[in-house]
This record gives structure tokens, C-alpha cells and sequence, in this order.
């Protein structure tokens, strides 16, 4: 910037521009002002003029038309002239002729009348006056002339002096302002003056400026209150900066603040610490002395420089670099650069974390994750593998390895549905095995399941690979024939099933033949749907069982039987609850003596629409749904009651109650037992149980533990239906039990089939080497009756003897047929 | 561009001098004007003077009212000096005194010939002044004096 002149830099001051403004506003205005003072002096100058003139000329017309002689008029003329009230008069007669005043000034001019002041520029103003001899009839005309210059003149002077007085208010003027200026400036300067000491830090001092100007009086106070705040702030700044030096002190990241060059300008001691410098040292040197070489950033350096691998320090940002330490050595380094714009420049600052711990921690981190997502995928494969195995659980048979019910069913409905596309129909086969829960009872479970295994074998070896056979639980088979052609297909197939498992079973050496029933449903025929097809063939299934036809296909009215026997089961419960079910009494002879010793509670069921139904109607439904165990505790009941009833009576019976095979798996049996017995006072020696051969042989461990708890309690013991199992007589042998009860089945036809009564004097044979005694069961005629008491068997019941009777018929019996009760237990009257 | 800027500068004011001039030719008359239903026929100089000084003057028992014509500043100077023998500020001077001595109204003054016409026409009885050349515009009006007229020396 060009040096000011002193001219200039007094103009651009404030004295400057007072009186540079007041010189500009005085040429403006000034000429203006006196210009239009003056128009308005020279306009009145020529209007009285104008006036005089005009007025004049008429009285100089009035007073010269009253004279009548010529020479009378000239010397008027002479003597307006000579007196210098005019410079020129004349009169022009209309007729011809003149008077003119001798003394004219200005004859030489051409009367041209004025109408303004100064027109014609001759210095005369001329006007003419008309005199008149009559109206309107002008006789001569009066032309005079008047002086001008003196009113000139007058116009003159006004606009020297008005020029004068203008010259001499603008000098007054100036000098006044360039007087008056400096002492209204004078405070101004100082407070320019305070100002640049405050600038300059100096605000010690208070702020006095005395001036009688008010504004400026204010300006100074204002000054002052601005120079007390910028104390205050300073103060207050002073105070914060070490706030927050002491806060980056304590920070545990590393702040280094640099400035637009690079150069570092501070660090706190975190960063001191990070780097092994010492503040003091590292100020004023380039960043890069704190970075590794490769990452070195090229913040301050020349354009002219290579980048190489050196980075704009921009780049940095949120960066994880290199650091270097003062000894040489480097280590990982986390920084994040923010920027800040400065008066003086742009500001970095730079936040570091030594990051070598984190770093150890990730690469370990990163070694376990692996690790972890090795096993994760070991597992996977395991668990997947394991998925797949349990899947296969989930929808097959785990002893058979055949399809379960839930794979049964997917397959269904897809048959089914195979089947509406091609309108073809298709076979459901429900196939339950006729003596499995024998072999299951009386071999055990292992044999019952080696049985089940050599089933699924024969059925797969019957069938089809396209068929689906399926286990469905227990003895229960499920046989789906898709693509058959027509019903006979379904049959054939069902007669191959049965073949296959007529055939007897070897398991270690012995042959079991286990036969089966099968129930066909044919779709659509029969159901559209699996679930009704299933429960169909289930109908068709129970048929064939108990026609023993070996299959059967579904009739829509075998079916209610179905419904019936599944409304049995709701109608037993409630006959248990409700008592509907009634007790009768088979009696059983002693051989020897003849005399009635025990009776068989036998239970019926006094059905509200079906009538007394027999045992055999509704004990399976009962062992199969688990009602047995209430129903056998009513008839405990029932039975010890009756007996008590007896015993009061007089009449000495024993009573011999059924137990399931069930029975022998309570373990609160025997307490339930006692507790009736005591509640009814009936003596144990009066009670007799019988357990099916069957039952004892399905667990005969349990068994034997069950019944020594009985014999024990010394109730007797019976095996019922002996010779339909597979006892086995080492167990035989060991039970606690009194008495052997041959089944009917043997004594019924055993004089006419010497097979049975070959079996029958076996058993009795067998039973009395074996200290027990032996019970005939289906003695229905004498003949029979004769030929058990030659073979010396201890007791008998059936029809023959008497049918099972109510306690009342019983006590009718006992007086009315040829059998009595021994003496002892002859009713005391 | 200053030549040109003179050139037209001059050329306007020859077109503005051009009335005047033709009115400082010979033959221009200055002439007392009222509207030809008036019935006024003529006036002596001393009733025009009385007439435009703001005194009552009646003809036929009418009374004239004075109007004054304005349009052109040299008419009313013309007029100023040959009927009132004063100059303009005087004479609006003594009309004012007039009022305030006599009562009644200033004479009406129109700048604009053709509303004074129109008022000429509208009132009988009002009498004017203007150009005779400028009297050929206004059929309804008639010269009923001649008060000025240039003479060649």
C-alpha cells in the first residue's frame, strides 16, 4: 500500500471530513442561496422600475394633453428631460408631425417600445402612451424613454455585495470549523488512543475522557465497560486454559496439537508419556518425528516433495498408524486428527492411543474366535448328522426300523393325494399280531421284541418296495399299498402278510407262532382321507380278530361296533363310580369231601341299555385303558363285604377275587389289601387271589416279590388258566402259591380229546409232586366231574356244579342243591 | 457532440421564438374581447381601465365583469402597460386592495385562453383581452375595442 500524503491522511481524518463536508455544502449551497437572493433583488429593481415607468409615462401624457399650445407641450418635454426624469420624449401626431424635447439623450435611437426591463439592450426603455380626441379616436401618441442604467447599476451592486458577503460566510465558515474541529476530535483521539492500549493488553489503567459531547461521553463510558470485560474475560480465560491443561494432563490418550506447517505446538504428558519426549523439546518440530517412517504425513512440507508412501495429513483421521518413540523403537499407534481454522491458521489436533496391548489382545482375540468357529463347524456337522439321525428316530421305529405312525401318515396323505391325481385307489392295511402279548407276558419283553424285529423282517420280504409297512405301537402294524388296482389286490396282499407270519418264529431254538389279524381300507372307497382310513382299517382290523378270519375289509356296519366299544370305556368308568357293576359267586367243591369250601367273585356289568354284560365284554377294555386297577379295588370291596356279611351270617366261605397281571406291578397292592380286609374284619385265611399263569410269567421276578407280600399276609394264592402260558416250572416251583387252577379249555373235552386229559392228570400229577392243590375249572357234567375225582384232583368248578350266582341265589343254592357247606361253616341259626 | 448538442439547442428555441416573433411582426393587436350575447358593443379607455382596476362598471345597467388573460406573458405585460399602466405586482397589489376596501372578488385570471372563452361565454357581461389572431378560434367572441397595436417607427 502507496504512502498517504498528509493531505490525504488529514481528509480521511475525522477533522478531515468536517471540514471537507462543510467546504462541499457551502459550494452547493452558497451560490444557490445568494443566486436566488439576488434573481429575487434584480426582479424587485425591475418591477419598480416596470412601475415607476408605466405610471410615470401616464401622468407625463395627462399633464401635456391639458396644454394646448405647442410650445407649451415642448417645454414640458424639455423640461421632463432636462430635469433626468426622462432621456427621451416626443410626440407623434396622427395627422403628421412631431414635438420632439431638444434635450433628447438618446435621439439617435429608434423608438422600438419595452414591454420588459432591458429588452432591445439600448439601456432606454421606450413606451408609447396614445392620446385620444374622442373615444377610441387616438389624435397623437406620447413616446417617452427612460433611463435604465441607473436601476442596471443598482442590480450591479446588489450582486457584488451579494458575491462579497457570499466570499466572506464561507471564509467565516471554514475558519470556524477548522477553530471548532480539533477541540471535538480531541477526545475522540483519545479514545482512539485508550483503545490501542487496550489492543496492546494494556487495561490496567481506567478509561477518562472528559467531553461535554454527550455520544462521546457515552463512547467512553462504553469503552470503559468493554475494557473492564475484557479483563474479566481474560481472567476467565486465563482460569479456563488451565482447566484445561490440567484435564489434558490427565488424559490417558496422547493429545499433540499441530499447527498448518505440521510443526508440533504442544503435547500433554499422556502424549509425553507415549513418545519420551519432553514437551519443551518437541515444540516447533515436524510431526513426522513421532511417526514411523512408512507413515509419515506430509502435513508442511513443500508441493515440491515426492508423496511416496507419505500420506495428507488429512487422511489421518481416525487412522491406526505407526507411532515412534524417542528411543527408536515403534509400536501401533491409534490417532484421530481433527482440524480447527485459526485466525493465524489452521490448528490439528491429534489424539494417540499407544494401542500395542489392544493389538496383543486382538491377535488372540482373532485366535480364539478361530478356534471357536473351528469347533462351531465341527459341532454343526455333528449336530447336523445328529438331526438327521434323530429325524430318522422321529419317523421310524427304533426296534423294527420301520416307518412310526408320523412318517405313516406323511406317506398317507401323499398317496392320497398320488391317488386323486390319478383317480387310482389305494389300500391302507392295519395288521395286529394274534398271540404276541402272550409271548410278551410270559417270555418278557426281550423275546417280545426279537419277535417284533423277525415280524417287520417277513412283512418287508412279503411286500413291495413301493408299500410302506409301519409300526404303529405294541403288535400293531400298518401296511400302505399305493397303485393297487382294485380290492382283490389289498386282499392278496393281506393273505401274503398272513402267510408270511403263519409261519412259526425260532428264537433260541424254540418256535413260536404268533399268526395276525388284517384290516384293509381302500380309498376312496372306504374314506378319503387318513385318518379315516386309518381308524377304518382299525374297525376292519378288530373284526378279522375277533372272527378270527385273519383279515377283513372294512363293512360300514361293523364299524358302530367300534363307536360302541370306544363309549364303553367313558360308560365303565362312571359304572365303577356309580357301582353299576354287580358281583356273582361261583362256588368251588372239595373233591374228597364234596362240600362247597370257596366261591369265585366273578363281576358283571348291569349295563343301562346293553344288559348284564360277562368279564369278558369289558375286563380287556378295563386292562387296556387302565380302569382295572379302580374296578379290581371295587370288587375287593365288594367281595370282603359280602363276606363279612356272610360271616355275620353265620355261613363260612372263602372268597377268591381275580387279579390282573397289573396287580402284580402295584406296589400298593398288598397295603390296599390289608386296609379293606381290616375295614371289612375279615380274616386273611378267607381270602384267596387268583392270578392268570400268563400274568405271573410277563415279570416274574415282580411277580414272586408281590405274591410272597401276600403270602405273607396269609391270603392264599391261586394260578389261574394254567396251561395256556409258557410257565416255567423253575419259577413254578419257587412261587408261594397254594393252588393250581387248570384251565377249562383242557377239562372241558378231555374225555373226548386224550390230549387234554393226558395234560390234565399231568397237571395234577405235576401240582401234587409240587405240594399244591389243583382246581378243575369247565367241569360242566358228571362224567367229567367223576373222572377228576379218580385222578385225585383236589377241587372242581363249572355249570355242572353251579353258575355263577348273586350272593342271594347263592344262599337259595346253598340250601336248595345237592352241595352243602362243611359243618363248621354251616350257618348258625 | 457539443456541436450537435448546440445545434439543437438553438433549433428549439428558434421553434419557442417563433409566436413571439410573429406577434412583434406589424399588424399585431391587442383587442377587447366579449362574448357576442353580451350585448356589449363598446367601452371608453377609461371604463376599461376602471373596468380591470377592479371598479364597478355598469352598461345598460349590466354589470361588467373583468377577466383576466393570462395565457401569454407578453399579452399581460402588453396589457399591463397599456391598460393599468403598472407593473404585474403592483397591479395584483391594488386588485387585493380593492377587494379589501371595496369588497366583491378578484377578477377571474386564466392561464388557459380557451377556459377564459369558455367563461366569456358563460357569463355575459364579463369582458377580456387577447391576440386578434387568436380571436379567429373563438367564433362566439367579438372584439369590441382595440387597446394596443404595433406601430412600425
Amino acid at each position: 500500500m502507496a504512502p498517504r500524503s498528509k493531505l490525504t491522511t488529514f481528509l480521511h481524518g475525522f477533522a478531515g471530513r468536517i471540514i471537507l463536508g462543510g467546504a462541499i455544502i457551502h459550494l452547493l449551497l452558497i451560490p444557490f442561496l445568494f443566486s436566488s437572493v439576488l434573481f429575487i433583488v434584480a426582479k424587485g429593481y425591475k418591477e419598480q422600475f416596470l412601475n415607476h415607468v408605466r405610471h410615470d409615462a401616464r401622468q407625463v401624457a395627462e399633464r401635456i394633453s391639458e396644454q394646448t399650445h405647442a410650445d407649451q407641450i415642448r417645454a414640458q418635454l424639455d423640461d421632463a428631460v432636462f430635469s433626468g426624469r426622462l432621456a427621451y420624449a416626443e410626440i407623434i401626431f396622427e395627422g403628421g408631425g412631431n414635438i420632439a424635447a431638444l434635450a433628447n439623450k438618446s435621439s439617435n435611437e429608434t423608438f422600438n417600445e419595452d414591454f420588459y426591463f432591458g429588452e432591445h439592450a439600448n439601456n432606454l426603455y421606450f413606451i408609447a402612451v396614445p392620446f385620444h380626441s374622442e373615444p377610441f379616436q387616438r389624435a397623437a401618441t406620447l413616446r417617452v424613454g427612460y433611463d435604465e442604467t441607473a436601476t442596471q447599476e443598482q442590480i450591479y451592486q446588489a450582486y457584488q455585495r451579494g458575491v462579497l458577503l457570499a466570499i466572506g460566510y464561507v471564509a467565516l465558515s471554514l475558519l470556524l470549523v477548522v477553530i471548532v474541529t480539533p477541540q471535538l476530535t480531541r477526545p475522540l483521539r483519545q479514545l482512539r488512543d485508550a483503545a490501542r492500549r487496550i489492543v496492546d493488553n494494556d487495561t490496567v489503567g481506567h478509561l477518562r475522557v472528559n467531553s461535554s459531547i454527550h455520544e462521546i461521553a457515552g463512547l467512553a463510558e462504553d469503552l470503559e465497560r468493554m475494557r473492564e470485560k475484557l479483563v474479566n474475560n481474560a481472567e476467565a480465560v486465563a482460569v479456563r486454559e488451565q482447566r484445561i491443561r490440567a484435564i489434558m494432563d490427565n488424559v490417558v490418550d496422547g493429545i499433540v496439537t499441530i499447527d498448518a506447517r505440521g510443526n508440533i505446538e504442544s503435547m500433554n504428558h499422556a502424549a509425553e508419556k507415549i513418545f519420551g519426549y519432553k514437551q519443551a523439546e518437541i515444540a516447533g518440530e515436524n510431526l513426522n518425528l513421532l511417526l514411523g517412517q512408512p507413515y509419515a504425513c506430509r502435513i508442511g512440507r513443500g508441493e515440491s516433495e515426492p508423496a511416496g508412501s507419505i500420506d495428507d495429513i488429512s487422511r489421518l483421521a481416525e487412522h491406526e498408524t505407526v507411532g515412534r518413540h524417542r528411543d527408536g523403537h515403534t509400536f501401533p499407534m491409534e490417532m484421530a486428527i481433527s482440524e480447527l481454522q485459526r485466525a493465524e491458521g489452521m490448528l490439528y489436533t491429534g489424539i494417540m492411543r499407544d494401542i500395542t496391548e489392544r493389538k496383543q489382545a486382538e491377535a488372540e482375540l482373532k485366535a480364539l474366535q478361530e478356534d471357536l468357529e473351528r469347533r462351531v463347524i465341527k459341532r454343526t456337522r455333528e449336530l447336523a448328522s445328529l438331526n438327521r439321525e434323530l429325524e430318522h428316530q422321529a419317523l421310524h421305529d427304533g426296534l423294527t426300523e420301520l416307518p412310526n405312525r408320523l412318517l405313516l401318515q406323511d406317506r398317507l396323505r401323499h398317496a392320497i393325494l398320488t391317488a386323486q391325481r390319478k383317480v387310482t385307489p389305494l389300500a391302507l392295511l392295519i395288521t395286529d399280531l394274534d398271540r404276541f402279548k402272550e409271548i410278551n407276558d410270559t417270555l418278557g419283553h426281550h423275546y417280545g421284541d426279537l419277535v417284533l424285529q423277525q415280524v417287520a423282517q417277513r412283512m418287508r420280504g412279503a411286500l413291495r418296495e413301493s408299500d410302506t409297512i409301519a409300526r404303529l405301537g405294541g403288535d400293531e402294524f400298518a401296511v400302505l399299498l399305493p397303485g393297487i388296482e382294485n380290492e382283490a389286490d389289498a386282499i392278496a396282499a393281506a393273505l401274503k402278510l398272513i402267510s408270511a407270519l403263519e409261519q412259526p418264529i425260532l428264537l433260541e431254538d424254540q418256535s413260536f407262532h404268533v399268526g395276525a389279524s388284517v384290516g384293509i381300507a381302500l380309498y376312496p372307497d372306504h374314506g378319503e382321507d387318513g385318518a379315516t382310513l386309518m381308524r377304518h382299517a382299525d374297525v376292519a382290523m378288530y373284526v378279522a380278530k375277533r372272527a378270527n378270519s385273519g383279515f377283513a375289509l372294512y363293512d360300514s356296519k361293523e364299524d358302530q361296533h367300534s363307536v360302541s366299544r370306544l363309549s364303553l370305556v367313558g360308560e365303565l368308568r362312571h359304572a365303577i363310580e356309580y357301582k353299576q357293576l354287580v358281583l356273582f359267586y361261583q362256588p368251588k367243591i372239595d373233591l374228597k369231601t364234596g362240600l362247597v369250601t370257596t366261591v369265585e367273585a366273578v363281576v358283571r356289568w348291569d349295563h343301562p341299555q346293553r344288559g348284564l354284560l360277562l368279564p369278558d365284554e369289558f375286563i380287556p377294555l378295563a386292562e387296556h385303558t387302565g380302569l382295572i386297577r379302580p374296578l379290581t379295588f371295587f370288587v375287593l370291596d365288594e367281595a370282603l363285604h359280602q363276606l363279612h356279611l356272610w360271616q355275620k351270617a353265620g355261613i363260612g366261605l372263602r372268597m377268591a377275587i381275580n387279579l390282573s397281571a397289573r396287580h402284580l406291578q402295584d406296589e400298593h397292592l398288598a397295603d390296599k389289601i390289608v386296609a379293606t380286609m381290616q375295614q371289612w374284619g375279615v380274616a386273611p385265611q378267607l381270602l384267596e387271589f387268583e392270578i392268570t399263569e400268563s400274568a405271573i410269567m410277563a415279570n416274574p421276578l415282580r411277580a414272586m416279590d408281590t405274591l410272597t407280600q401276600l403270602d405273607v399276609m396269609g391270603v392264599g394264592l391261586s394260578i389261574d388258566d394254567f396251561g395256556t402260558g409258557y410257565s416255567s416250572l423253575i419259577y413254578l416251583k419257587q412261587l408261594p402259591v397254594d393252588e393250581i387252577k387248570i384251565d377249562k379249555s383242557f377239562v372241558i373235552d378231555m374225555l373226548d380229546n386224550n390230549e387234554d386229559l393226558v395234560i390234565v392228570r399231568s397237571t395234577v400229577d405235576l401240582a401234587h409232586n409240587m405240594g399244591r392243590r389243583v382246581v378243575a375249572e369247565g367241569v360242566e357234567n358228571e362224567a367229567v366231574l367223576k373222572t377228576l375225582i379218580e385222578m385225585g384232583c383236589d377241587m372242581a368248578q363249572g355249570y355242572y356244579i353251579s353258575r355263577p350266582l348273586t350272593a342271594t341265589a347263592l344262599g337259595r343254592w346253598l340250601k336248595e342243591s345237592g352241595w352243602r357247606l362243611s359243618e363248621q361253616n354251616t350257618p348258625q341259626v | 457532440m457539443i456541436r450537435k448538442w448546440t445545434c439543437l439547442l438553438l433549433s428549439c428555441l428558434m421553434v419557442l421564438a417563433q409566436p413571439s416573433l410573429a406577434r412583434n411582426g406589424h399588424g399585431e393587436r391587442l383587442v377587447l374581447v366579449t362574448d357576442q350575447a353580451s350585448g356589449i358593443s363598446r367601452l371608453s379607455a377609461s371604463e376599461i381601465r376602471r373596468l380591470f382596476l377592479g371598479f364597478p362598471v355598469n352598461l345598460a345597467g349590466k354589470q361588467l365583469t373583468a377577466v383576466i388573460n393570462q395565457s401569454d406573458t407578453r399579452l399581460y405585460e402588453v396589457f399591463l402597460q397599456k391598460v393599468v399602466f403598472m407593473s404585474a405586482n403592483v397591479y395584483e397589489l391594488h386588485l387585493l386592495s380593492n377587494v379589501v376596501q371595496l369588497g366583491g372578488q378578484l377578477p377571474p385570471t386564466f392561464k388557459e385562453q380557451s377556459l377564459l372563452a369558455d367563461r366569456l361565454h358563460k357569463q355575459p357581461g364579463a369582458v377580456s383581452y387577447m391576440w386578434q389572431a387568436d380571436l379567429t378560434a373563438y367564433p362566439h367572441l367579438i372584439a369590441i375595442g382595440e387597446l394596443w397595436r404595433h406601430e412600425a417607427n
